[in-house]
């Protein structure tokens, strides 16, 4: 039970990191991104074609940062003249476009075997003992990653891009610059969508195409959706509650008689119903944005 | 400080602008105004960066701003208001004024991480002078309601605070007493004459002719994306061009000179 | 060559059905709804389970296409009309779970194996060298007859007009005596049944299966947006000359040009619609017959 839990929040903590980087671009700045699970894939590939070439993983790290973010400033320029639903659009086919590449690259990539035995973390740990070690890796980068979004989204660059979400016109005349900003917080998502990636990874040692689904997206949507759009702590809480259910309905099998198939098909209908239900009837979420009230005088 | 060089602006072959030029001198009230469709709006685009003139040039305190990004021309000391103010529900008057303001470190990803203190002054300097803006428009007892659910005359005053925030050179009004009631619209004329007097240069679109000589030296007049006159608000009604696109080709000299003197008055 | 003008015409046709539908809805409600191919793959599905139940497949199919843009105008009044009320993301954000629950439900009931429609064994034509079946004629052919009847009714009748005097002005609240919610209405009805046309003719050739849909979304969104939003004429252009290029890329003897030998690998196939989509956007985003947008 013990090992079941640390597993569940494991994942939920990682899935939690995912959807920090997430609202800050859908939520807080109103960016539609599809293809944040290239972003994550990013950051699983390089740790692990790094480490299959015998590199340490910090290496793979700081790779996978690197090209995420270059490529998160240039989807974010690619904004520039675009309206929100064609950027959404052109953000899909560009993850696509990395899983294509996974799958037929074989020499780097594995192909559509992917990549497995990638290093794990605390390796001279085993059991209980490691999975405990693991989580609290992975609990404190999620704290870190808590603080970043959070300092970022409250101060003078936060209101810029709630801004930029809401009327981007008025903030370039208050010479804020659109494409900058955007560009910026792209960056810094797509850092740490693929940090949350190379932890994926050594998690469950293992990375291939079929982790690069636009589904893996659309899960963490649903976090941020349920959380609250825009709200950092919700975005948390979506991720938790999600996980939860996501894993929990694994074990649709042992309660109906359905094929693989079929329970497939419900876990994917759960998390679609649960999402159309939230934007139908609780748009703002479990954790709605706030205004932030004004600094009490000096 | 702003010139606006015979600019001219097509959509789809039609002319919004058809060689329109302007030049306001630093300390200056100007106003402009023309029918609708006569290219104000666009002019004002063109003239703030919001859009790129087919031909012409727009120099803005000797530097050619000519195509720059709005936030560029911002920078320069130019800032805009928009005739509809359009601003979010999701965002307080307090944050609203703040972002209008320049706090640099805050805005980039680095300082907000790693220089906590210092950023927190500049957040606090910001917010006393938010406060004493607050003070002068009579919206402090709002600051932490949501902009977006002020009056439209709140949000045309709150809209010129924000502007306020970065210390503007010149400021670019759009039809600033629309959908403003009486009392605001006396209120902002009041702002107008102080800032102009405190050195800042002003260039309003209005309709109201009266809100016009209350705070305009001078007005230029457009009409089909061309200038037609250039003189004080009181001197409008001796220009017979004026009346004519105002009140349409085929309305008589007469009931044209009464309306005037009516607006006037 | 023969053979690639072939594969351009059939993945053209089914882009091109498809393409001209999401352009419509995208015209006349400013949204981008990205459940649209799952129309067609429900078409496909529902003429497998009407033929399953003893139907012939002509039946099937018009029944199939009649099912689904019932459906559309169903989920427009319960879900579309509602999300687009709390903004274009949120509605884009609502068609995405859509789309993901269509393809769940499809996979509950028919299994993720591919389903096949009962079609007579047919033997494949030579067509100067190439090789064509009839069945592939006969889709190039109602894809094309469908699309022209689109350009006509569009261009010449009242509808028509209707049509795209809403789309020239969404905030209209009535044009020319026909009441605007019925003409959105029948932009959903006209640009699902399309779908899922395409869908069935599309099985007819090969075979449903759940992701039939999903593989044809930047495929057809690229063909859609290339052509300019709310263009039928220009998406019709861009599909077919989308689905040439794919077929073309893939003949193409890449290494001849550095002196070898490589051919790009057929999983490519999908990426050339991307890489344009992509490069479309960057440079081009009002698409090749787009009106221009102004900035600001």
């Amino acid at each position: 039970m013990v090992d079941y839990l640390l597993g569940v929040g494991i994942l939920a903590a990682v899935y939690a990191i995912n959807a920090l980087s997430l609202n800050l671009q859908v939520g807080v700045t109103g960016l539609l991104n599809f293809g944040q699970v290239a972003f994550v894939g990013i950051g699983a590939y390089s740790v692990a074609i790094l480490d299959s070439h015998g590199v340490h993983w910090a290496v793979g790290f700081a790779v996978g940062g690197i090209i995420a973010g270059v490529a998160g400033a240039l989807v974010g320029r690619l904004g520039r003249t675009l309206s929100s639903d064609y950027w959404a659009i052109a953000t899909l086919a560009l993850a696509e476009l990395v899983r294509l590449v996974a799958l037929n690259q074989d020499g780097f990539t594995g192909g559509a075997q992917g990549l497995s035995a990638v290093a794990g973390l605390w390796t001279n740990l085993s059991g209980t003992a490691r999975d405990t070690a693991t989580f609290a890796t992975i609990a404190a980068l999620l704290v870190v990653t808590y603080v970043v979004a959070r300092r970022v989204r409250n101060g003078q660059y936060g209101r810029v891009l709630v801004l930029i979400r809401e009327n981007p016109d008025l903030a370039a005349s208050l010479r804020h610059d659109v494409v900058s900003a955007k560009a910026r917080v792209m960056a810094l998502s797509a850092v740490m969508a693929s940090v949350c990636g190379g932890f994926y990874a050594m998690y469950i040692s293992f990375i291939g195409p079929s982790q690069l689904l636009p589904f893996a997206t659309f899960l963490v949507f649903t976090m941020v959706v349920v959380g609250g759009l825009g709200n950092t702590t919700g975005a948390v809480v979506g991720a938790l509650l999600i996980t939860v259910l996501y894993d929990g309905t694994r074990f649709v099998r042992d309660w109906i008689d359905i094929s693989a198939d079929q329970a497939a098909g419900i876990r994917i209908l759960v998390i679609g119903v649960v999402l159309l239900g939230f934007l139908l009837v609780r748009t703002q979420g479990l954790v709605p944005e706030k205004v932030r009230t004004a600094h009490a005088r000096r | 400080m702003l010139v606006v060089d015979a600019i001219k602006k097509h959509y789809a072959g039609v002319a919004a602008l058809d060689g329109a030029s302007i030049e306001v001198e630093p300390g200056e009230s100007v106003g402009l105004v023309g029918p609708n469709g006569s290219g104000k709006s666009t002019l004002l685009n063109v003239a703030s960066g919001f859009e790129q003139p087919d031909e012409g040039k727009v120099r803005l305190l000797g530097n050619d701003v000519t195509g720059k990004e709005p936030w560029d021309v911002a920078k320069l000391g130019l800032v805009r208001t928009f005739q509809h103010a359009h601003l979010p529900t999701k965002m307080s008057v307090m944050d609203l004024m703040l972002v209008g303001g320049q706090l640099a470190r805050g805005e980039t990803i680095r300082h907000s991480l790693f220089s906590w203190s210092r950023v927190r002054d500049e957040e606090a300097a910001a917010t006393d002078k938010a406060w004493s803006i607050l003070d002068r428009i009579k919206l402090d007892k709002l600051a932490s309601h949501p902009g977006g659910n002020l009056s439209g005359g709140q949000q045309k005053l709150l809209s010129l605070g924000m502007a306020l925030m970065g210390d503007p050179k010149i400021l670019l009004l759009d039809e600033p007493t629309a959908g403003v009631n009486p009392s605001l619209r006396v209120q902002l004329a009041e702002h107008l004459r102080t800032l102009q007097a405190e050195g800042v240069t002003v260039l309003t679109v209005e309709h109201d002719m009266r809100f016009i000589s209350d705070v305009c030296d001078r007005v230029y007049v457009l009409d089909r994306g061309r200038m037609i006159a250039s003189c004080a608000p009181s001197e409008l009604s001796d220009h017979p061009e004026v009346l004519e696109a105002y009140l349409g080709r085929s309305g008589s000299k007469a009931v044209a000179s009464s309306a005037a003197k009516k607006e006037n008055s | 060559m023969t053979e690639v003008l072939i594969d351009t015409a059939v993945r053209g046709s089914i882009i091109a059905l498809l393409a001209v539908g999401l352009t419509l809805v995208q015209g006349t409600l400013q949204f981008a709804n990205i459940a649209h191919m799952e129309f067609a793959t429900l078409g496909g599905y529902i003429a497998v389970a009407l033929t399953g139940a003893g139907l012939g497949l002509l039946l099937s199919s018009v029944l199939g296409v009649v099912i689904v843009a019932v459906l559309a105008v169903v989920f427009y009044r319960l879900l579309f009309r509602r999300l687009l009320g709390s903004g274009t993301m949120i509605a884009l954000i609502g068609s995405l779970a859509l789309a993901i629950i269509i393809r769940a439900v499809l996979q509950l009931v028919f299994g993720s194996r591919p389903r096949y429609l009962p079609t007579p064994l047919e033997r494949g034509m030579d067509f100067h060298g190439a090789l064509i079946t009839p069945s592939q004629i006969r889709l190039i052919c109602i894809a094309l007859a469908l699309l022209a009847t689109l350009a006509v009714v569009l261009k010449f009748t009242s509808l028509g007009r209707a049509i795209r005097a809403v789309a020239a002005n969404p905030d209209l609240a009535d044009v020319s005596g026909l009441n605007r919610k019925r003409v959105v209405d029948v932009v959903w009805m006209v640009s699902a049944g399309l779908a899922a046309t395409s869908g069935i003719l599309l099985s007819i050739d090969s075979a449903v299966g759940i992701e039939l849909g999903f593989n044809l979304l930047l495929p057809v969104f690229a063909a859609a947006i290339v052509g300019g939003l709310g263009s039928t004429l220009g998406a019709t252009i861009a599909a077919y000359a989308l689905a040439f290029a794919e077929s073309f890329v893939l003949q193409v003897d890449w290494g001849a040009l550095a002196g070898g030998a490589y051919h790009l690998e057929v999983g490519y196939r999908p990426a050339v619609g991307f890489v344009l989509l992509v490069v479309m956007l960057a440079f081009r985003p009002q698409g090749l017959m787009g009106r221009t947008v102004r900035r600001g």
